[in-house]
């Protein structure tokens, strides 16, 4: 292997493994034939290769985000209604009357189907679902207003899962949203149980956490052999995530803790991205634009 | 719902969208026998006069999207001075889209001649 060989193979290791994989030889033969007697790689074409692995990766990136914040958004609206089981008891004399507790479950169930739509890659089904939840969530904001969260994440998530569909590791997906939501409610009764969102004074916790995780499997990725790994801190980054966005969008709407929200909520969905990510690199599925 | 694939964002109708001038150029240069990547860039710059230089990421997206689209499909791979070549042939959908595309562009030029006959000697253009 001569250095100009040898620099571009370098290069090229710059794409996604799965392009990698399926083309990257063939790249590498016609850069090889482009720059042939050189020692060096020429500008222009590692340019070209940088571009195509930043185009490549931002495209993963972002579906991968938007698949991330679905399922964080979907866990956090169904944990919503599971973690304040006091609260929504019917018949209770401080509890809400039946219409309210009706009003927010239909948003909730549209946001669970949604969910469960998107796992096996049913694009337009979960669109329509989860278009059809602002408006339910609009019906039960005249019984309680803290449903606003459940009218604008969906409405994104609607446009997003049209427009940029995704191939997913299914069952990483499904195993996320039960996780997430299993790990809220535990959340909320070791801290505090009356309130439906428990974990505002363990944010920076959470936040660490989940950072700690995204490194993990960055590192994962790089180092062969560390598929254990690379999976468990994948599952766990993805179910942090769905933890953690809700709760912050709820911040953000209600105007507390402001000057945290934007990175945090970056932070954790890029979390869940990369956990996602991973996920499907280490299983060896596809994952594509 | 054959076409809807998940895994692409847009629906490709092969024959429908307009080419890039690079993906025609590509598509034109397979037109006669398959080639390798090298061979396409070298032929892309001919059939162009030299004016289009594709880099070789440039081709391996161009490929990627008109793999996609069925115009395109790899024949073979080749190992040639331990380089990998892969050839890559036009399908009948890519045929007709070249077909299409350069009867399309033939008749705009036709159009684009036919008004420039027409211009005005009061405007000082030349005849």
């Amino acid at each position: 292997m001569d250095a100009l060989e040898r620099r571009y193979r370098a290069l090229v290791r710059l794409l996604p493994a799965d392009h990698r994989a399926a083309r990257g030889e063939e790249l590498l033969g016609v850069l090889l034939d482009l720059d042939d007697g050189r020692a060096w790689p020429s500008p222009r074409q590692a340019a070209g290769v940088v571009g195509l692995a930043v185009w490549l990766r931002l495209g993963q990136g972002v579906a991968l985000l938007l698949c991330g914040l679905l399922v964080a958004a979907s866990t956090g609206i169904a944990v919503m209604w599971l973690g304040g089981p006091r609260r929504w008891a019917v018949g209770d004399p401080g509890g809400p009357a039946w219409p309210t507790v009706v009003a927010a479950a239909v948003p909730v169930a549209l946001a669970l189907a949604a969910a469960a739509a998107w796992s096996p890659g049913r694009r337009r089904l979960t669109a329509w679902l989860l278009a059809a939840e602002p408006p339910a969530a609009l019906a039960a904001m005249l019984f309680d207003a803290r449903t606003v969260p459940l009218v604008t994440l969906p409405a994104v998530l609607a446009v997003a899962a049209w427009l940029l569909p995704v191939a997913r590791p299914r069952r990483a997906l499904a195993a996320s949203v039960l996780a997430a939501a299993a790990l809220w409610a535990v959340v909320g009764r070791l801290g505090r149980p009356d309130a439906p969102w428990p974990i505002d004074a363990r944010v920076s916790l959470f936040l660490a956490v989940a950072g700690a995780a995204a490194g993990v499997v960055a590192a994962g990725l790089m180092v062969r052999g560390a598929g254990r790994l690379v999976r468990a801190a994948a599952w766990l980054s993805g179910t942090l995530a769905g933890l953690l966005v809700p709760n912050l969008a709820w911040y953000m709407l209600s105007g507390r803790l402001l000057w945290l929200v934007p990175g945090a909520v970056i932070a954790a969905v890029a979390a869940a991205a990369a956990g996602h990510s991973a996920i499907g690199y280490s299983a060896r599925r596809l994952i594509r634009l | 719902m054959r076409g809807w694939c998940i895994y692409r964002g847009v629906v490709y109708a092969p024959g429908v969208e307009s080419l890039s001038e690079q993906s025609f150029l590509i598509l034109a240069a397979l037109a006669d026998r398959p080639r390798h990547g090298y061979a396409l860039v070298t032929e892309v710059a001919a059939l162009s006069g030299d004016r289009v230089r594709l880099r070789a990421s440039t081709l391996y997206a161009a490929l990627e999207r008109l793999t996609g689209r069925g115009l395109v499909e790899p024949e073979r791979d080749e190992v040639e001075n331990g380089r990998l070549r892969r050839y890559y042939r036009l399908t009948d959908a890519g045929a007709a889209a070249v077909e299409e595309e350069s009867a399309r562009m033939a008749a705009q030029a036709r159009a684009a001649r036919q008004r420039l006959a027409r211009r005005s000697p009061r405007l000082g253009t030349a005849g």
